[in-house]
């Protein structure tokens, strides 16, 4: 078994993604948020939308990767082309952005965050909805 | 056609093959950056300034473009100072 390796069901992971996306507007709600916080609410919306991806992959193809490169190997492979130009740039652009947040201390701005925000409401929703659907 | 030793791969599997042309052809319409950078078998992308669209973009193609046990970040222009030493691909 790779680690990290979970028994977590399609249903898990989406009410993981959807407390991480409202854990990260916390975070970003205060009145003057800081950087920091703010660096923490995209590294929120990254785990959530990195749930929303696992439970659609488990609920609709009964993948279950184990390990950040198992998952990421599933969003480029031939047997799934329904994840897209356009969901990669998300997903990497996320974890991106949580990496360069945590590891540099690259500063993140409300602008910053709105926008990387954004891309993970649109993760959460889109395949949430599909995991939800593949799973009923 | 560079070898990497990634954190990812461990002592005994092979480290796997950077294709350096195809980086370069993948990252010559992305405009900002400044240097690309191995270092340790890790891709180091280091780019002119944080831009969300561009970044994505970056993020999209770099995962596209290597094979997902190699490691890659980007770091402005700022944080260059923090990033290791290594061998130019750009």
């Amino acid at each position: 078994m790779a680690t990290g390796s979970t028994d977590l069901s399609p249903a898990d992971h989406l009410r993981l993604a959807r407390e991480f996306l409202d854990f990260g507007a916390r975070l970003a709600a205060a009145d003057a948020p800081d950087e920091t916080s703010l660096g923490w609410a995209v590294t929120a919306a990254y785990y959530a939308s990195l749930h929303a991806v696992s439970g659609y992959f488990l609920a609709r193809h009964g993948e279950r990767p184990g390990s950040h490169v198992e998952r990421e190997r599933l969003l480029h492979d031939r047997r799934y082309p329904e994840f897209g130009k356009q969901d990669r740039e998300d997903y990497f652009g996320l974890k991106n952005a949580s990496e360069r947040s945590r590891y540099l201390g690259v500063p993140t701005t409300v602008l910053h965050h709105t926008l990387y925000r954004q891309r993970a409401e649109r993760l959460v929703a889109k395949w949430g909805d599909r995991a939800g659907k593949a799973a009923s | 056609m560079l070898y990497g030793t990634g954190m990812s791969a461990t002592a005994h599997s092979i480290p796997p093959p950077i294709d350096a042309t195809a980086l370069r052809a993948a990252l010559s319409d992305i405009p900002g950056i400044d240097e690309v950078r191995l270092v340790r078998g890790t891709v180091w992308v280091i780019v002119d300034d944080v831009d969300v669209d561009r970044d994505c973009a970056l993020s999209g193609t770099l995962a596209e473009t290597l094979p997902a046990e190699v490691e890659w970040h980007t770091a402005p222009r700022s944080r260059l100072h923090m990033v290791p030493d290594g061998d130019r691909l750009d």
